[in-house]
Formats: C-alpha cells, sequence, structure tokens
C-alpha cells in the first residue's frame, strides 16, 4: 500500500482516534497521575509516590469489596447477561416474529427507563416495611431484603438491565443463522433442544464470547444501580471496587473528599481490565473473529 | 468661508453640548451588580434561607435609591432541596475552578465545612467586616460565634441554629395509661437525669408489649449520618475533640456502649434492624400518622416540616400528640444533651463584590428577617434582642423549645470532623443491620480514623 493509502486510512480514523484519545485514553493517564497524589477536597496536585497503593495493601476493606466485586461481575453475567440473556433470545426467536418482538420490547424496557426512576422502583419494592410491594405481595410486614440479602439484590437489579443487551444480540445473531440448516435439522428430526445444542449454540459463539467479554469489563465498571438501591450496604457487603472507588472520592462532606486514593482505586481497575480484554482476546481467539473471511462469495 | 466658520462653530458646539450631555446621563446611569448565593434548605420550610437574602437585597437597593447612588443589586440564589452531601459536592467542584462567574458570592452551609474551606482558601475570614456592623452583631448569642471560629479568626455568619432532640408520642403514653401530668412531666424527668436512654428502650418495649406499636416500630432514628450521633457519645460520657490541642476524639469506651445500645434496640425489636435503608419521606410519613412511639434523633425544625405537605399535620394536633425532650442521660442522674448544627453564611474568596454580598448577609441577618425563618421553618433565634421581638416572644413553640438550648453542644470545626460522623454511622449502621458486632465495629472504625487522620486523633 503507497502512502496516499495510509494517509487516506489514517483520516477515515481520526475522528475515533481523536475520541479515544479525548475521552478515553486522557482519563485515563491523568486518573493514573492522580493515583500518585493524595489530592483532597483542596484539589492539589501533591506527589506522594506509592502512598496510595501501600494505604490500599492496609485498607481493612479491601478484600471484603474484591469478594463482592468477584461476586458481583461474574454472578450477573453468568445469570443474567450471559445465560438469561441467551434464553430469551431463543424463546423470543422462537416463536411468531411479532409476539418476539413484543416480548424482546418489553425486556428492554429497564434500559429505556432512567437510572434513578428504576432504582427507585427497586427501592420501593424492596422497601423492608409492609408498604413495600414485595413484602405486601408475600404478606410479610417486615422483610430487610437489601440486608439479608444484598449480594442477590445487587445482582437481579443489574441483571434484569444487563439481560436484554445479551438478548438483542443473541437474538440479531439467531436470525442471521441460514434457516438451510434449521430446516435440515428439522428433517433429519432434529428436536428443538437439539436444533439449539447443535446449531444454534455453535453458530453464535462469537457473540457469546463478545458479550462475556464486554459485559465483564462493563460490570466491573458499573455500580450506579448499586449506589441508588443499597448504597453499598449494609456495611460494605454490596460494595463493588468501582462504587468504592466513586464513595471515596466524590461522596459525603468536604472534608472526606480523598481523589487522590479514589484515583489510585480507579487505576486498579483500569489496570485489571486491560489485563482481561488481553485474556479475553487471546481465550475467545477474537483473532480469528476480525480476521477477512477465507472465502468470500460474491 | 464666513458661513462655513459659522457651520464649523455650530457643530462643535453641537458635539459639545452632546458630549456632556451624554457625559451627565452616563453618570446618572444605574449599574446592576448580580450577586449570587447558594443557599440549602433541605427541608422545604427553610426557603427563607433563599428568601431573605432576595429580601436583604430589596432592602439595600431601596437604601442605594435613597441617597441617589448609581448601583443596585441583583439577588441571583439557589435552594436546594436534595441531600446535604450532593449540595456540597457540587459547591465543591464549582469553587475548586476559581472562577468568579462560577462560584457564589454568598454560600449558606453547615459550620463544619469552616474547617475545610478555609483550609482550602476558598472562604474569607469576617472579623473585620463584622467590626464595621458592630451593632448588629453585637447581640448574636455568644455560643454561636465559637462554632464560626477556625484558628482563632470568624469565617461565617450565623443564619440560624436548632436544637436536636427525641420527640414521643403523647397519644401512645396515654394508650399505655399514662396520665396527662405523667405524660407532661417526662420531659422535666428527662431533664433531671430520672428518665435515661435505657428508660426510654424500656418505655419502646412496653409499647411493643401493649400491642399500641407494631413490632419493630417503638424506635426510629435517622437513617443517616450526622452531628446527631454525637449525642449519644456525649451521653455516655465521651468527648469527640480536645478544647486544648484541636484534634478529634476517639473514646473507644463511650462508642462501644453507644454501639451496644443500637444493638439492643434491635434485639429488642424495637427499632427495625434496616432503620438505614428506610426513606427520610417514609419515616416522616410513619411518624405523622402516629405508627411510631419514639423518633430518637429529632430536630426542632421537624414541627414546621410535619405541618407542610406532605405530612399536613396541624399545629394543634402536634401539640395534642408530640412532645419532646433532649437525648436522655445513659446514667441515673446524668445530663441530657443535645447537639446544634448552626448554619452559617460564607463570603466566598473570589467574590467581586465581598462588601456588597456582607452587607446583604448583614441585612439578611435582621431580627425581623431572621425571626421570620425561625418561626417558618422550626429554627431558633441567633439574636438575644429576637427574644423580645413580639412574633418571636409570642410563639410558644420556639420559646418553649429554645429551652433545650442550655443541654446544647456543637461539632467540632475540624476539617475531618465530617469523616468522624460519616465513618461513625458505618459502625452504628453495621451493628444495627447484624453485619458486625458492637468490638468488631469498634475496632474496624479506630482503625480507619487512625488509618485516615494519623496525628489528628487521640484514641482513648
Amino acid at each position: 500500500m503507497g502512502r496516499g493509502g495510509y494517509l487516506k486510512i489514517f483520516l477515515f480514523l481520526l475522528p475515533a482516534i481523536l475520541f479515544t484519545a479525548i475521552f478515553f485514553i486522557t482519563p485515563a493517564i491523568m486518573t493514573t497521575i492522580m493515583g500518585f497524589t493524595n489530592m483532597d477536597y483542596r484539589f492539589q496536585w501533591n506527589f506522594v509516590g506509592l502512598y496510595n497503593y501501600f494505604k490500599m495493601l492496609i485498607d481493612p476493606l479491601v478484600t471484603k469489596i474484591i469478594l463482592t466485586t468477584f461476586v458481583y461481575t461474574f454472578g450477573t453475567l453468568l445469570i443474567f447477561n450471559v445465560t438469561f440473556g441467551l434464553i430469551l433470545a431463543i424463546l423470543t426467536t422462537s416463536i411468531r416474529e411479532k409476539n418476539g418482538i413484543f416480548f424482546r420490547t418489553i425486556w428492554l424496557l429497564p434500559r429505556f427507563t432512567p437510572p434513578v426512576v428504576y432504582g427507585v422502583i427497586w427501592l420501593w419494592i424492596l422497601s423492608p416495611m409492609k408498604e413495600g410491594l414485595l413484602n405486601s405481595f408475600l404478606g410479610y410486614d417486615y422483610m430487610p431484603w437489601i440486608s439479608n440479602f444484598p449480594w442477590q439484590v445487587i445482582i437481579i437489579t443489574n441483571g434484569f438491565i444487563g439481560a436484554s443487551m445479551g438478548m438483542v444480540i443473541f437474538a440479531s445473531a439467531i436470525k442471521s443463522i441460514s434457516k438451510d440448516y434449521l430446516w435440515a435439522a428439522k428433517v433429519d428430526g432434529a428436536s428443538w433442544l437439539q436444533e439449539i445444542g447443535y446449531i444454534i449454540l455453535p453458530m453464535i459463539r462469537w457473540p457469546v464470547a463478545f458479550i462475556t467479554a464486554y459485559q465483564t469489563l462493563s460490570l466491573l465498571t458499573s455500580y450506579e444501580y448499586i449506589l441508588l438501591i443499597t448504597e453499598g450496604g449494609p456495611y460494605f457487603k454490596s460494595t463493588v471496587w468501582s462504587l468504592y472507588s466513586y464513595k471515596v472520592a466524590f461522596s459525603s462532606y468536604a472534608g472526606t473528599y480523598e481523589f487522590g486514593y479514589g484515583a489510585a482505586l480507579a487505576t486498579i481497575l483500569v489496570i485489571v481490565g486491560i489485563i482481561f480484554s488481553i485474556f479475553c482476546w487471546r481465550i475467545f481467539k477474537f483473532k480469528e473473529m476480525v480476521e477477512e473471511p477465507k472465502i468470500e462469495v460474491i | 468661508m464666513k458661513s462655513l466658520k459659522s457651520l464649523i462653530s455650530f457643530v462643535l458646539v453641537v458635539i459639545f453640548v452632546m458630549s456632556v450631555a451624554s457625559f451627565a446621563l452616563a453618570q446618572e446611569e444605574v449599574k446592576t451588580i448580580t450577586i449570587k448565593a447558594w443557599t440549602i434548605g433541605p427541608d422545604d420550610p427553610s426557603i427563607t434561607r433563599k428568601t431573605n437574602l432576595e429580601e436583604a437585597a430589596d432592602r439595600l437597593n431601596k437604601y442605594l435609591e435613597a441617597i441617589g447612588a448609581n448601583i443596585r443589586v441583583k439577588m441571583d440564589a439557589t435552594f436546594c432541596t436534595t441531600k446535604w452531601a450532593d449540595f456540597k459536592l457540587s459547591n465543591l467542584l464549582a469553587l475548586q475552578s476559581q472562577d468568579p462567574e462560577k462560584i457564589a458570592d454568598i454560600i449558606v452551609t453547615g459550620h463544619e465545612d469552616i474547617g475545610p474551606y478555609a483550609m482550602a482558601d476558598y472562604i474569607i475570614p469576617l472579623d473585620d467586616y463584622i467590626a464595621k456592623y458592630s451593632e448588629v452583631y453585637e447581640d448574636f448569642f455568644p455560643a454561636l460565634w465559637n462554632c464560626v471560629k477556625f484558628k482563632g479568626e470568624i469565617w461565617g455568619i450565623p443564619q440560624d441554629t436548632e436544637c436536636r432532640i427525641t420527640w414521643f408520642r403523647k397519644d401512645k403514653l396515654r394508650a399505655l395509661g399514662w396520665s396527662e401530668e405523667e405524660i407532661a412531666n417526662l420531659p422535666k424527668r428527662v431533664e433531671r437525669g430520672e428518665f435515661t436512654l435505657d428508660d426510654l428502650a424500656q418505655l419502646g418495649k412496653e409499647m411493643i408489649e401493649a400491642k399500641i406499636v407494631e413490632k419493630r416500630h417503638a424506635i426510629w432514628h435517622r437513617p443517616t449520618p450526622g452531628t446527631d450521633w454525637f449525642q449519644f457519645i456525649f451521653s455516655y460520657g465521651g468527648e469527640i475533640s480536645d478544647p486544648d490541642t484541636g484534634k478529634l476524639i476517639v473514646d473507644k469506651e463511650a462508642t462501644l456502649k453507644v454501639l451496644n445500645y443500637i444493638k439492643k434496640l434491635v434485639d429488642l425489636e424495637l427499632t427495625p434492624d434496616a432503620m438505614s435503608q428506610i426513606a427520610w419521606r417514609d419515616i416522616h410519613t410513619t411518624w405523622t400518622k402516629g405508627e411510631i412511639g419514639i423518633f430518637l434523633t429529632g430536630g426542632s425544625w421537624n414541627w414546621a416540616e410535619w405541618q407542610r405537605d406532605p405530612y399536613n399535620l396541624s399545629e394543634k394536633e402536634e401539640w395534642e400528640n408530640i412532645g419532646w425532650f433532649p437525648i436522655p442521660a445513659a446514667v441515673k442522674g446524668g445530663k441530657p444533651v443535645s447537639v446544634s448544627h448552626p448554619i452559617v453564611h460564607f463570603i466566598t474568596k473570589t467574590s467581586p463584590h465581598k462588601d456588597l454580598a456582607f452587607l446583604i448577609v448583614t441585612l439578611a441577618s435582621s431580627i425581623d428577617l431572621n425571626t421570620k425563618h425561625a418561626l417558618g421553618s422550626g429554627h431558633l433565634a441567633i439574636r438575644e434582642s429576637q427574644l423580645a421581638f413580639a412574633p418571636y416572644a409570642k410563639n410558644e413553640y420556639v420559646k418553649t423549645i429554645t429551652g433545650v438550648l442550655r443541654y446544647t453542644r456543637f461539632a467540632p470545626n475540624h476539617a475531618k470532623a465530617p469523616f468522624y460522623w460519616e465513618t461513625l454511622f458505618e459502625a452504628i449502621a453495621g451493628v444495627e443491620t447484624g453485619e458486625v458486632s458492637p468490638e468488631n465495629a469498634l475496632k474496624f472504625w479506630v482503625d480507619r480514623m487512625k488509618s485516615e487522620l494519623g496525628d489528628q486523633v487521640i484514641v482513648k
């Protein structure tokens, strides 16, 4: 390819490069630099070396938060974002097209709902008092759902939203499978479950791999619904790493803001994200996915 | 030629007259200066924190007009009704920009911000300004000046104060068989140290046993951090700051007793273990519907709050069914306690019109305007002369509740005081939900305080 060709490629990519540099790379670099300061509510860049990272090592909350982050990320991912999303996709593509669209739209509603409204609705559902929707439905005078089941609450509330993305991607992947395969299977006497096991699942493995990787990264950094519904409680039981980073940096009152330590915590998340992305790239063989097809049908 | 000279002369005369006229007109042109203010309730009735500043600006304009001054002020004030934390975060993010366009001239906030804001150079000391208007400021209650001092200087003008109290339902006591005289006598017993925190728990237990209130509806408290929790440390004989060094104190023995008391309330099923998850509005609704026996950590402003939408209690109903006393002593013969959280006016460092902003604050501190705020929002007077001001003196509620002020103490003006009460509440909520034992919660809290404050905390 000549110089002109490379220039064209560069110009085509320029908007995306600028966007990524301004909104992703620059904040990540600034966060990393800030993580080496003890910046507080006075916003002064006092560099303290690795102090925040040593502080992390002796922070009594860190172990608890790592465990919660692990449970939340993989619990939500495996139960909802992948498995439930897949079930919804298979079910809604197995029925009449119109009905399938209707049910998929219903499952997309939580994603369309503003997060605060969604959070308030869940707070009403899970209210510990008898006026709470779940308690009035079950006839309980008192049941502190959030206190008793904090992990389940954050997994379910996030999962109901997360499942819809998997559902949409998987459903479109299933619909793009050539009908010839499914008809051939039917002619050979395959049952519905056999169609799923032998045709659908193998043919949508790329979307499944992509959703697994993408949603893991997304869950690692998401905390808004946890903040709105459980606020990380009770006693840090539902505090995930990203929420802890936010709380340390921004929550509460003037004298308690620790932007430096919060940035260091966020930097760890960036590092984990990068390592996980490389891991997924290799394990799921994404390189094969983005390769040019070996045979092109014109 | 002559006519040309005449024309030039005429033109020059016209230009001269127009210049003089326009100069004179320019002299008359009135310049409007905008003064920005950020204020907060978050309770709705405290809107007078904003409207009093607006009213003060109107008064200032009248005076400026009367003396023929060519400036006027325009008050651009906001009023926050969400959360303290949201208000403080948005203020801080604007303050760090150091851009006068983005920063208010006046900030109305809690006195605990003095330490952090003064250290960050966001606000200015006001001693010299106060000296200019000593006739206004000389009759402010001396105790209020103590809570706006930091490193020997005054950084804020008290806007109001209140007292934090325990509310009780008189109708529930009547249902328990208490006579009117016994009910009326209860606050006096608290003040004499005859009725303690344990007696309060016992009273709650009796209410449940008599089925006057449902289980876990006997004693409720605020679901959030706040200076209120200091009251219990004081009640158990603890201290939170060292007056000599200014350092914060972690009193392990007193704090453990507080945590054990909270555990006791939950174990006896007087308080829900999920108390920290109940929304403020639900708490007030349940209380005003008469479904709770005792509200442990209330404040004088609740009285006005409950009269407004959506609670809509009449003052008559309040006098009939609701009573109050300071937080009872922990031991017989001890003193009850209360904590006040004065709201203050700050003048920001970036304000281009500090004198005008301070003048507006001074006018907003006038007896009539401040009394309007006190009566409308259930807050207390800041000036001694207000006590004799007819509308205040005639108001039975503020007159009576002001008596609690003799037990009042203030939160320290330490930059990390908010960290103290935030993390203290984490421990309280942790014990309450049963996630952690009082001993472990205390140990964990002490570790966090030490790691955050280093030599700025005395652990004893």
